[in-house]
């Protein structure tokens, strides 16, 4: 990026379209989550947990997400415990050499490639971190979802990618198997592809907003609040008005030539 | 004023105030200052707008408790930047809350502001005798700008990258020294840590300095007086009433409105006006569709539309340095507004042709930040809730007709015209609507 | 509306209205403050930070571990006969600071303190083999030569008061949690 000429940087004469922008237009989907009083259905953040680790935890991280946070998800601080003890964390030993341990709760989901150099010599290019995805993309969960059940494997494969109606040439494989008949939720559901999508989209929406139902709640509380003040603030300008305005009428105010 | 006697009747007070005299500066400032009794609301942005920079520089000192300026990266890939922010509003006990009061609250700032150049320019604020508050104003606003884009920076997203990116690379335009000056900027050839150290450095200290600006601006004001939408001057005392408790109350509730506003978008759509792709780390890469924040939009118009190069009898500016000029050119030829509207009448109220022309300049305000957004070689469309609006024909051959860059320059060449050309000529030639003899009698004289 | 009066006639009912206004506002930039101090406290990933597990299997009568939370040091120690012997005898002397073993121990077995010196913060030595204990047999500060008995408690030298002992609480037999009580 040395010497990159501002001029060509700005008059983008642009064909490919913006990184956050989906090629084709997205369909708008209904979620728990979206307007004003948006919530989460935590039995669908569960499944959708539960999608993440079965079909993108392979390669995709959750560098930002606590295993402490899963307790969002109505689930007990044990059953959580007993989660991130399933996971391995790096870490130097007291002999100083590259080692596992157990995860605890204030560990982050750790990267099953490890590291960037290593992501990038595996595949070519690093899988993103999905725990802001919902929110770094025009369209958020709606791109998401989209982008999940875009992959059309009777479609003409570009070179070296592969195809998907959202962003037309992906680097990323279709991670949905051709044959899920077998595939069950924990609670023995069976799901359709794009019941799973649905439910992974829902969850790494929470991943990137977690805090979307106390924000909500306080919005309202906060704005009722705001509205009271307004009311009753015009109401004390007017009694103050009137107030001025009659000893206006009789004395004027400051000399302006003060 | 100090040689005035101090009105307070506590001894406390008393006391104090005859050692040093603030409190009754405050208290002469508030009820024996006269003010036109007839203001209307646009002149509440006034105040709406220096509340909102005491918002910002609380949330921003708390959010500095919590933000760490490196780019080192974890395992995860992710900088030690981008990764405290979303500490803060992560971990950070109501850290969600003071994040988007900042990044909100940055916009909401720069509407108030808006609103309230708006006003001057319309009611002709920046007239005879209140050139120096209508200069220190466009000294507050380039603060502003300045400050928005270092904060933006700080995130070390996608477009922070970008922008620190783009906006660095413009001083490349400054013939010889460019490329010197450029490494000075950045401490280094690239966008690297030493450029984010220095923005952090730069963007907690401007706002102190924003501060003193703005002080020097209020009493300026309270110098040369407020105007009002009538545009001519205050008579007599039946003109005039004291900021309190009239104004102060207006302005309570003025202040209350706009926050009920500000803080129903922090709740419920608190990412509404931001490009969501700055809540991804950046890889150093430059996105392909490149836009700053929305208040910035037209500026970016401006700088980005001129393409080409101009030879001046062998002298080659080339289009980046005539974008770097437009940009600078459009920010500098603000400061000379009280020389080049040159009629005799201050309100716009009174001026009918003139109002066309404002609002024209209103609407190409809006049209450059549309332009800003878009990508130039593409044809031009207005976004409507019903879907786009096309302004533009792509021919196929490559020819675009009514590209973005086009429409660009375009209303580049409306906004400089109506500064430089019809201003100055308007006020010559205008004839307004009869004055009223004083504010208090409104019939004319 | 210049000289429009209000419908508001009532002096009482005008200052209502107006203290009313001030209540709101004030109430509201006070609960503005209190979030804004509220982002001071301790953040989400450190809270609760202080408790750390230790286990028991492995020590040894007469040895014991330094376990670390955060920048909290503990001593976690198995006490032989002679050493409780020699803690429980110190229980009759005039002490600087006077504690009884039984009320520094939840099981004599086992003697759990924070390494952090009363006098001026520094980690005393005597928790593993092999290191200094000093005159009575217990914890050794070399900073300024503080000496600890076997119960931790301060014998001779500067420290004003015994080794602190944490909060704690045995899980189970192989387990204790230091941080929190049970």
């Amino acid at each position: 990026m040395k010497t990159l000429s501002a001029a060509a940087a700005l008059s983008t004469v642009a064909a490919a379209p913006a990184i956050s922008e989906a090629a084709g237009p997205i369909d708008s989907q209904t979620w728990s989550f979206t307007g004003p009083l948006g919530y989460y259905d935590e039995g669908q953040l569960q499944h959708g947990l539960y999608v993440y680790q079965t079909r993108c935890q392979a390669c995709h991280s959750l560098g930002l997400v606590r295993f402490s946070s899963l307790t969002g998800l109505d689930v007990s601080e044990d059953a959580v415990k007993a989660l991130a003890s399933t996971y391995e964390i790096p870490y130097i030993n007291d002999d100083g050499d590259r080692d596992v341990r157990p995860g605890v709760l204030n560990d982050t989901f750790p990267w099953a490639l490890g590291n960037p150099k290593r992501a990038i010599a595996t595949y070519g290019k690093a899988p993103p971190d999905l725990s802001t995805m919902a929110r770094s993309r025009i369209g958020g969960a709606d791109y998401v979802y989209a982008l999940l059940t875009g992959y059309d494997d009777a479609h003409e494969q570009p070179e070296g990618a592969y195809y998907n109606k959202v962003m037309k040439v992906i680097s990323m494989p279709n991670p949905w198997p051709a044959d899920m008949s077998d595939f069950e939720y924990p609670n023995g559901t069976r799901p359709s592809l794009e019941q799973q999508a649905r439910d992974v989209t829902a969850f790494l929406n929470w991943a990137a907003d977690p805090y979307l139902e106390e924000r909500h709640q306080w919005g309202i509380i906060v704005v009722l609040y705001m509205l009271a003040l307004t009311v009753i603030s015009f109401l004390a300008y007017r009694v103050v008005a009137a107030k001025v305005y009659a000893k206006l009428d009789a004395e004027g105010g400051p000399d302006p030539e003060h | 004023m100090a040689g005035s006697r101090s009105p307070f009747k506590n001894p406390f007070l008393k006391g104090f105030d005859e050692r040093l005299p603030i409190l009754r500066a405050v208290h002469h400032s508030m009820t024996a200052h006269a003010y036109p009794k007839n203001l209307n609301y646009w002149w509440n942005f006034g105040s709406i707008a220096g509340i909102m920079l005491l918002v910002m520089i609380v949330t921003g000192l708390f959010l500095a408790m919590h933000y760490k300026p490196s780019v080192q990266e974890d395992t995860y890939g992710i900088n030690q930047a981008f990764r405290s922010v979303e500490h803060i509003m992560r971990d950070v006990k109501g850290g969600m809350f003071l994040r988007y009061m900042h990044s909100v609250g940055a916009s909401f700032f720069f509407i108030a502001v808006i609103f309230h150049m708006f006003r001057g320019l319309y009611y002709g604020s920046y007239k005879a005798p209140r050139e120096v508050l209508w200069i220190l104003g466009c000294v507050i606003l380039i603060l502003m700008m300045g400050i928005a884009f270092l904060g933006y920076s700080l995130v070390w997203g996608v477009m922070s990258f970008a922008a620190a990116e783009v906006i660095t690379q413009v001083f490349t335009a400054i013939p010889i020294l460019g490329d010197d000056i450029l490494i000075l900027l950045r401490g280094g050839e690239d966008v690297d840590d030493a450029l984010l150290n220095r923005f952090f450095a730069l963007h907690f200290l401007l706002p102190f300095v924003l501060a003193g600006v703005v002080i020097l601006h209020i009493l300026t004001l309270q110098t040369v007086g407020s105007n009002n939408p009538l545009g001519i001057d205050l008579k007599s005392k039946k003109d005039t009433v004291s900021f309190h408790p009239y104004y102060t109350f207006k302005d309570i509730f003025g202040l209350a409105l706009f926050f009920t506003i500000y803080l129903a978008v922090v709740a419920w759509a608190p990412e509404r006006l931001a490009e969501a792709i700055n809540n991804q780390p950046t890889d150093y890469n430059l996105p392909s569709h490149i836009v700053p924040e929305w208040y910035l939009l037209p500026f970016y118009a401006i700088l980005k539309v001129f393409t080409w190069d101009l030879n001046l009898f062998g002298l080659v500016i080339t289009g980046k340095q005539l974008g770097a000029l437009a940009m600078a050119g459009s920010l500098g030829v603000l400061f000379m507004m009280p020389w080049l509207d040159t009629s005799p009448v201050r309100s716009g109220r009174f001026r009918p042709v003139f109002k066309f022309f404002f609002w024209g300049f209103v609407l190409c305000c809006l049209i450059l930040a549309l332009v800003g957004a878009q990508t130039s070689g593409e044809a031009f469309f207005i976004p409507t809730p019903f879907g786009r609006l096309p302004l533009g024909i792509d021919a196929g051959n490559g020819f675009v007709w009514g590209s973005t860059q086009q429409w660009g320059v375009l209303f580049t060449g409306y906004y400089f015209a109506y500064f430089i050309v019809i201003l100055p000529v308007l006020g010559l030639f205008e004839k307004p609507k009869q004055l009223p003899a004083s504010i208090s009698e409104p019939v004319l004289a | 509306m210049a000289g429009t009066p209000t419908d508001v006639a009532n002096p009482d009912r005008r200052n209502f209205i107006v203290l009313s206004t001030m209540a709101m506002a004030g109430i509201g930039a006070a609960s503005a403050g209190v979030a804004l101090v509220r982002t001071m406290t301790p953040t989400r990933d450190v809270a609760g930070g202080g408790v750390i597990e230790v286990s028991l299997e492995g020590i040894a009568e007469g040895s014991g571990i330094v376990a670390s939370a955060g920048r909290k040091k503990y001593s976690v120690r198995r006490r032989t006969a002679a050493e409780i012997e020699a803690a429980v005898a110190g229980d009759s002397e005039k002490l600087r600071d006077q504690q009884t073993d039984a009320e520094r121990v939840q099981r004599p077995e086992w003697l759990v303190l924070r390494l952090q010196c009363p006098h001026l913060g520094c980690p005393p030595q005597g928790t593993a083999s092999g290191e200094k204990r000093g005159e009575f047999g217990g914890f050794f500060c070399p900073c300024h030569n503080s000496q600890f008995d076997t119960s931790g408690r301060i014998r001779k030298g500067p420290s004003p008061a015994n080794l602190p002992v944490p909060k704690y609480f045995f899980a189970s037999d192989e387990m204790i949690v230091i941080g929190k009580e049970a």
